[in-house]
């Protein structure tokens, strides 16, 4: 049941991005264009019409689709209903497997009193540079609809933490020095 | 807590009633006179609360005058789990830790992943920081733990009682600030949760003297190659009281590492009253090392029958499904069981008599993991 996105959505991503921008770059030209007509219709003239021409050329390109396995790409529209949620953290990292003590969230348990053992195939891949221990995660099961039918699914996210940054290690140092300073020991 | 284990002991006698596993494990000792010591905390799931604490409370003991002493041999949350509680409630007691954690880099660890409360898990060193932000409020000042120094006294017209700090050396001291510079945060670093240190170089050892009595508790104490750190060095401490124990809280759960022969020649009695608790984590105790533990004594014991059972949280019938596809089983922490152990200050050092609550066992009934 893994996950792993194969799809290409970040290049379709990069592709809009830049439709959008040569759109932007047209509509600047035109109002320049407008402006400035006398003085540089030629120059403005040649440049609009190769940008119209490759953005044409490329939204051609992209109703055409990118063929994935002989077939039209396309992203099929999904919906993920979870079932059941837990937030994990990292015991043990071995060969292929990782430990992990997982804190019940759907059934709202206070500490995290269960444990179980993963395969670390079941990372998707842009997460693995993630495992690490002490490293936490959402490790949540559902169903996937897609118009196609609906599957099972587990995913496993690490979360994307925050770095300690300087401001925060000054801040855990001040703590740090506060309770040094109140705290006495015999 | 089972009814039958609702008695409280008589001002002459002597009480160790270890409890585990539930994040941990946790002591409480009657030390006479309703006067009590406990060492380190385990939650108990069932109960919603330290161990300890609800125990004490089931069997009358005014828990804010009457325990005077909590000795912290850990600093992971998921060893000293409700440890702030404790202190929070006995309010009498003085609280005992390690004299490594007295040291700048200890509480720059700490405090730098306490700031990172972001997770519902809890940070890995939030129970600790509680503690000491307790102590520091209420103005308390921290005992220190160290190698042959004492740790309590019964004052006078009480009954003779004597609590001796048996480590950390001062070389463990030094090995813990090596292993504590390793998990220092560093700026750029992802935050994550505390990891904890392995081995555990600043365990408290502690022994207890009442009368004619002596009882060993050898928390997550191991073995090193180090004769100046380990068991070794407590076996060689010139010292330490001469004394031989009748009861032991056996060292690390029953692993390898915690078991040393020279412990059980020299600082305990033939067939003294072992005890230990189990660890999910490290599936411990081993088999061999349940046969070894029985080759020493007959009167040992677990205060489970597993380190640990399937989850016993009730799901959908899919997300079952889906769990075996995924992970096979989900592992819990079985029941928190209890073992008690008594006998009269006076008594005679075999005297002990052992009662066994909420799924504890004689040791030989012990089930280890595949």
């Amino acid at each position: 049941m893994n996950t792993k996105t194969t799809d290409s959505i970040s290049v379709d991503l990069d592709r809009s991005k830049l439709v959008s921008n040569m759109a932007q770059s047209l509509e600047t030209i035109q109002l320049q264009s407008n402006i400035d007509a006398k003085i540089i219709h030629n120059n403005m003239a040649d440049k609009h019409s190769s940008l119209t021409r490759l953005v044409r050329q490329f939204e051609a390109k992209d109703l055409q689709s990118v063929p994935v396995n002989g077939q039209k790409k396309h992203k099929e529209r999904s919906n993920f209903i979870p079932l059941q949620e837990w937030e994990g953290y990292v015991l043990d990292i071995q060969e292929d497997l990782f430990t992990a003590s997982l804190l019940d969230l759907t059934n709202k348990r206070e500490v995290p009193d269960e444990e179980a053992e993963f395969a670390i195939s079941e990372i998707a891949e842009p997460d693995v540079e993630f495992l690490s221990i002490g490293a936490v995660f959402r490790w949540v099961l559902g169903y996937r609809i897609k118009p196609s039918g609906q599957s099972r699914e587990s995913q496993i996210i690490f979360r994307r933490m925050p770095k300690w940054n300087l401001e925060s290690k000054a801040r855990a140092d001040r703590n740090a020095e506060r309770l040094m300073k109140t705290l006495s020991w015999k | 807590m089972e009814v039958s284990a609702r008695t409280k002991p008589h001002n002459k006698q002597l009480e160790v009633s270890v409890f585990g596993p539930g994040r941990g494990e946790s002591i409480v000792v009657h030390i006479g006179n309703d006067k009590w010591v406990i060492i380190d905390s385990c939650y108990d799931k069932d109960l919603g609360e330290p161990a300890a604490l609800a125990y004490l409370r089931s069997i009358n003991v005014d828990i804010r005058r009457n325990v005077v002493l909590i000795i912290s041999t850990h600093w992971h949350d998921d060893h000293i789990r409700g440890l702030s509680k404790c202190v929070e409630e006995c309010e009498s007691a003085s609280f005992c830790c390690s004299e490594a954690f007295n040291k700048k880099s200890f509480f720059e660890m700490i405090s730098a992943y306490d700031v990172n409360k972001i997770t519902k898990s809890g940070s890995g060193t939030s129970e600790i920081v509680n503690v000491f932000n307790l102590l520091s409020e209420r103005g308390e000042s921290v005992l220190k733990a160290i190698a042959d120094r004492p740790l309590y006294k019964a004052g006078a017209g009480e009954l003779e009682c004597a609590i001796v700090a048996l480590s950390p050396s001062d070389e463990q001291v030094d090995a813990f600030h090596f292993d504590i510079a390793g998990i220092k945060i560093k700026v750029g670093d992802s935050r994550k949760r505390a990891p904890s240190c392995s081995p555990n170089h600043s365990c408290v050892v502690t022994l207890i003297q009442v009368g004619e009595q002596s009882i060993l508790l050898g928390a997550d104490h191991e073995e090193t190659t180090s004769p100046n750190t380990g068991w070794t060095a407590i076996v060689n401490s010139t010292l330490r009281p001469k004394v031989k124990c009748s009861v032991y809280k056996v060292a690390h759960h029953g692993s390898e590492n915690g078991h040393v022969d020279a412990v059980w020649e020299e600082m305990l009695i033939d067939q003294p009253h072992a005890v230990l608790t189990p660890y999910r984590n490290s599936k411990l105790p081993k088999n061999e090392m349940i046969e070894e533990i029985l080759k020493k004594t007959e009167t040992a014991y677990s205060t489970a029958r597993n380190s640990d059972i399937n989850t016993n949280v009730k799901r959908d019938k899919v997300v079952d499904k889906m769990i075996k596809e995924t992970v096979g089983k989900i592992k819990t922490e079985p029941k928190t069981g209890h073992v008690r152990i008594r006998n009269r200050v006076d008594g005679d050092i075999n005297a002990w008599e052992s009662e066994l609550f909420s799924g504890a066992c004689h040791l030989r009934h012990f089930s280890c993991m595949q």
